[in-house]
């Protein structure tokens, strides 16, 4: 398995490498430059900048020198914020938005997966049709519509929670955004559990089990419950896909300080190593989250082992 | 009945027509509840079609003496005024046209792309086919919203940027699909039959491999529509989509968001038109799914 | 009749049925149902799909569908199974009776390895503890012939064939030295040469363990040399009953007649058409009113449709559920 794993993550090299390029090239293709926006600056200083940031260089060179640096974990400098790298940009902003995420993941699975086992143990019951309708809901409402509608309740009308801010990583500051990108996860989560454990209940082997006299407890959590993950764990990875997206629609409806918005910015001012940096950092936690879930699913599911 | 007599008595096979097909799975679809929300769709999408026509109102006419004013028939203004004084009902409407009309054509020409994409590297197979699956494995990687976004920063806001960007990278997943049906179907035996009979490869990829991807494409379709007037709302409301005075529905929930506390009629029925029209869609495509596999269910 | 009594009765099914209701009606698939299996006795039931032979056991064990009802008397050493709580239940299935189910390959869970299904069984036991357990585990796959135990104990099911699958599944079940073993088609899913070995190792197991075993089966070729009793059944009821020597020898039942004269023999004229019993099995939904058995019956008359037959006795040991029971013969 070791070695299936090593080469999926040869694979991710000239992946990362073709990501990089591409965007590198795209922002260099595109009009406009980090100097056309509002403040026009006198020719000769612009050029003073251009030629110490190599800006004038062939495209080929430029790449070449961009890739030299990023070997040295160098990102570049800032081209707007003078006097910042790009990596403190990014570096302020990641741990933010890596906490964010993380907590949204959680969430999602603390209360998708007991919900879609319940609903899964007691089918057609009240409460599970009830999470069920809940959970449509969930997942045909955008994130950018829940998150309003709940400062609308809880700031608002109620008060209880800050309308938006970090606060520094307070609490209070993070129950709302978490929740607006958790609970849309949470109810996906909670039908893709419920149906496949209800398949895998119906399944030969329970009936074994329960004829062998094991335990309900036991049936339940080792021999359903496993199979039963598999597509859940298919879906971590198109999942956190989704987490990273939406985070970067709630950073902006919540003014979170986070990597969303540094890119954000720095793409409005054309700000191009703080683009290609916040994109190089998505992109390798992308595919390092992706290959955690190869990791998942093999545990999984002993039969993939065997590649 | 000899096997041998049939040619020359004039047995012919009828191949369905497209119609018969279609009454077949309509038949088959066909539940309450799906002639429910199908009913409601229809509804909305005739509404944003023919709507704005009706409401006596344009979409930028601005009464500056019903600025944030809630709804109310008497006055004119059934679902309230936006912060420019313009009748919200108008805005949705319209903004329902372009939220629908880009989901849908956008959709079309993911769909185009990777169609073909996948049907070519499926049946070529091979070293082709392991790298143009590389190639869609590398533009999976890009995290999409940035790539969005940056398209939409560097080439400019607008309708078109936004559709190329949304039709550029929905494309992966329908030539992932349509590439494992063609791998599975390429090796039936009616293929093989085919070409053992020397029929050329287009034709065999036309005739015979794709009807039967029909219903996959089909589901595919019904369940990408909503995701993609999500994403196109999600894009409206970091303003990166249409700009003023035209709106989709992100912008005008964008703008709702904006005055909520006094106003919050403004984020209410826009973010209502947005959500029952995805959950519509997202029924729909369940329905349609279930019928063409009731496996994954 | 009722059933012959053995001085050491074990099993006793009284007046059991099952019922399930279906969205298109009511279904019966086990009818008052009267079985009673002694200690260290080899018994076949015989049927086709549909007879009801494998609902019969799994509802006794509490092991039917959900919207299953199962009225009447199951009493196993004197515990009735069918007012039994799902606790005491648990302590008799694996235990006490176990069933072993038919295509290996669905019953037994592909994500576990074989030592862990196994294991789960005696970890219930009192006192046993890891390593003995792992002990006994590699015994019962000797026993079964299965080679190398112990490292099969570290395998997961796809990385065993069909037969030694089903080998395993009966392993499992002789873990705890159960009083009844009962086998649901073990030899269905197999080759025909396995087959053979698989209903020989039941035989000898039985012996050297001491237990019963119930072999369900629709092959009446495979019982003979195997079970000392035979009971057919048909839609649902047991139509005939003895001991299988004298069945083979002198069915009393048209039906039981067709399964026998179905069997191909090795000196059968190779172009002679294969016996079969006209008709097909009856819908459940639907059954023949009378005897189940008289639209497909070969001598049936008028008096077939009236009533549904009582089990008239043969002689001692021996019950037949036709009315025309002395004019059966090949």
């Amino acid at each position: 398995m070791l070695r299936h794993m090593l080469r999926r993550s040869l694979f991710a090299i000239p992946t990362l490498f073709g990501v990089i390029t591409l965007s590198f090239l795209l922002m260099r293709i595109a009009p406009g430059g980090p100097f056309t926006s509002e403040r026009p600056l006198l020719p000769t200083v612009q050029a003073a900048i251009e030629a110490k940031y190599g800006l004038n260089d062939p495209i080929y060179i430029q790449l070449i020198n961009y890739w030299a640096g990023l070997i040295q974990g160098d990102l570049g400098p800032s081209l707007v914020k003078r006097g910042w790298t790009a990596s403190s940009l990014i570096e302020a902003g990641l741990p933010v938005s890596l906490e964010l995420g993380m907590w949204a993941i959680l969430v999602s699975l603390i209360v998708g997966i007991p919900a879609g086992a319940y609903s899964a143990l007691h089918p057609g019951s009240l409460v599970d049709r009830s999470l069920m309708s809940v959970s449509v809901v969930g997942i045909a409402v955008p994130n950018f519509v829940l998150a309003p509608v709940l400062v609308y309740i809880f700031s608002i009308t109620f008060s209880l929670l800050p309308v938006g801010g970090w606060g520094g990583g307070s609490y209070a500051n993070k129950i709302l955004p978490v929740a607006s990108l958790s609970l849309p996860l949470a109810g996906y989560l909670a039908r893709l559990l419920r149906s496949s454990m209800i398949e895998v209940l119906a399944a030969d082997f329970i009936r074994t089990a329960i004829a062998k006299g094991v335990s309900i407890h036991r049936i339940l959590f080792v021999h359903a419950l496993k199979p039963s993950l598999i597509p859940v764990a298919s879906f971590m990875g198109p999942a956190m896909a989704g987490v990273l997206t939406g985070s970067v629609v709630i950073e902006r409806v919540f003014a979170i300080p986070g990597i969303g918005t540094t890119f954000i910015d720095g793409a409005v001012n054309r700000d191009y190593f703080v683009v290609l940096g916040a994109l190089v950092v998505y992109a390798t936690l992308l595919i390092v989250l992706n290959l955690v879930v190869d990791l998942a699913y093999a545990v999984l599911d002993p039969r993939v082992q065997m590649d | 009945m000899s096997a041998t007599s049939n040619a020359s008595e004039g047995f012919s096979v009828a191949r369905p027509s497209a119609w018969t097909r279609i009454m077949q799975v309509y038949r088959g679809v066909s539940t309450p509840r799906m002639r429910i929300y199908g009913t409601i769709l229809l509804a909305i999408v005739l509404a944003c079609a023919f709507g704005p026509y009706f409401t006596g109102y344009g979409i930028n006419e601005i009464h500056w003496d019903y600025v944030d004013h809630p709804p109310s028939f008497s006055e004119g203004f059934p679902l309230g005024t936006d912060s420019n004084g313009r009748d919200l009902l108008t805005r949705i409407l319209h903004g329902g046209r372009i939220s629908l009309t880009v989901a849908l054509a956008a959709t079309l020409v993911s769909l185009m792309i990777g169609v073909m994409y996948g049907a070519i590297s499926g049946y070529i197979g091979g070293i082709t086919d392991e790298v143009m699956m590389r190639v869609v494995d590398m533009l999976y990687c890009l995290p999409f919203i940035f790539f969005v976004i940056l398209l939409a920063v560097l080439f400019g806001r607008s309708v078109v940027v936004v559709f190329i960007a949304i039709g550029a990278v929905e494309w992966l997943d329908i030539a992932r699909i349509v590439r494992g049906q063609v791998l599975s179907l390429k090796h039936k035996e009616f293929v093989d039959s085919a070409r053992v009979l020397g029929v050329p490869a287009g034709k065999i990829v036309r005739r015979h491999i794709l009807p039967n991807l029909a219903g996959i494409i089909i589901v595919y379709t019904t369940l990408t529509v909503p995701r993609i007037i999500l994403l196109e709302s999600a894009l409206g409301y970091l303003g990166l989509g249409v700009q003023e005075p035209m709106a989709s529905w992100g912008v005008l929930v964008a703008d709702g968001a904006r005055v909520m506390d006094t106003a919050p009629w403004i984020l209410f029925f826009p973010a209502a038109a947005l959500t029952l029209t995805v959950f519509c869609l997202n029924v729909l495509g369940d329905g349609l799914r279930d019928y063409f596999d009731p496996k994954t269910k | 009749m009722t059933d012959p009594e053995p001085p050491r009765r074990m099993l006793s099914i009284r007046n059991f049925s099952v019922t399930y209701p279906t969205p298109a009606g009511v279904v019966t698939p086990v009818i008052n149902v009267n079985l009673d299996i002694a200690r260290n006795e080899a018994l076949a039931v015989v049927g086709e799909s549909g007879s009801g032979k494998s609902q019969l056991f799994l509802g006794s064990l509490g092991l039917s569908g959900r919207n299953a009802r199962v009225t009447g008397e199951v009493l196993f050493e004197g515990k009735d199974l069918v007012t039994a709580s799902e606790r005491e239940l648990r302590q008799i299935r694996g235990r006490r009776i176990a069933y072993v189910f038919q295509n290996p390959l669905t019953s037994l869970n592909p994500y576990l390895k074989i030592g862990t299904q196994m294991a789960e069984v005696l970890a219930r036991e009192t006192g046993a503890q890891g390593g003995h357990i792992r002990e006994r585990c590699v015994e019962a796959l000797d026993m079964v012939q299965i080679p190398e135990g112990r490292r099969r104990l570290d395998m997961y099911p796809h990385e065993f064939s069909g037969g030694m699958r089903q080998r395993a599944m009966i392993a499992m079940a002789l873990l705890c030295k159960p009083d009844l073993l009962i086998a649901d088609e073990p030899t269905t899913a197999l080759d025909v040469t396995v087959q053979a070995h698989v209903i020989d190792l039941l035989g000898r197991l039985r012996r050297e363990l001491g237990m019963s075993v119930v072999l369900i089966t629709h092959n009446l070729g495979i019982v003979a040399g195997f079970a000392d009793r035979t009971a057919v059944m048909y839609g649902g009821r047991v139509i005939e009953l003895g001991e299988t020597r004298e069945m083979i020898a002198g069915p009393r039942h048209p039906y039981t007649l067709g399964l026998l004269e179905a069997v191909p023999e090795l000196d059968d004229d190779i172009m002679s058409p294969l016996a079969t019993i006209p008709g097909q099995p009856p819908n459940p939904l639907q059954l023949p009113a009378g005897c189940t058995f008289h639209p497909r019956c070969r001598i049936a008359e008028a008096r077939c449709v009236e009533d549904v037959p009582e089990l008239a006795t043969v002689h001692a040991g021996h019950g037949s559920r036709c009315i025309k029971w002395p004019d059966v013969h090949p």
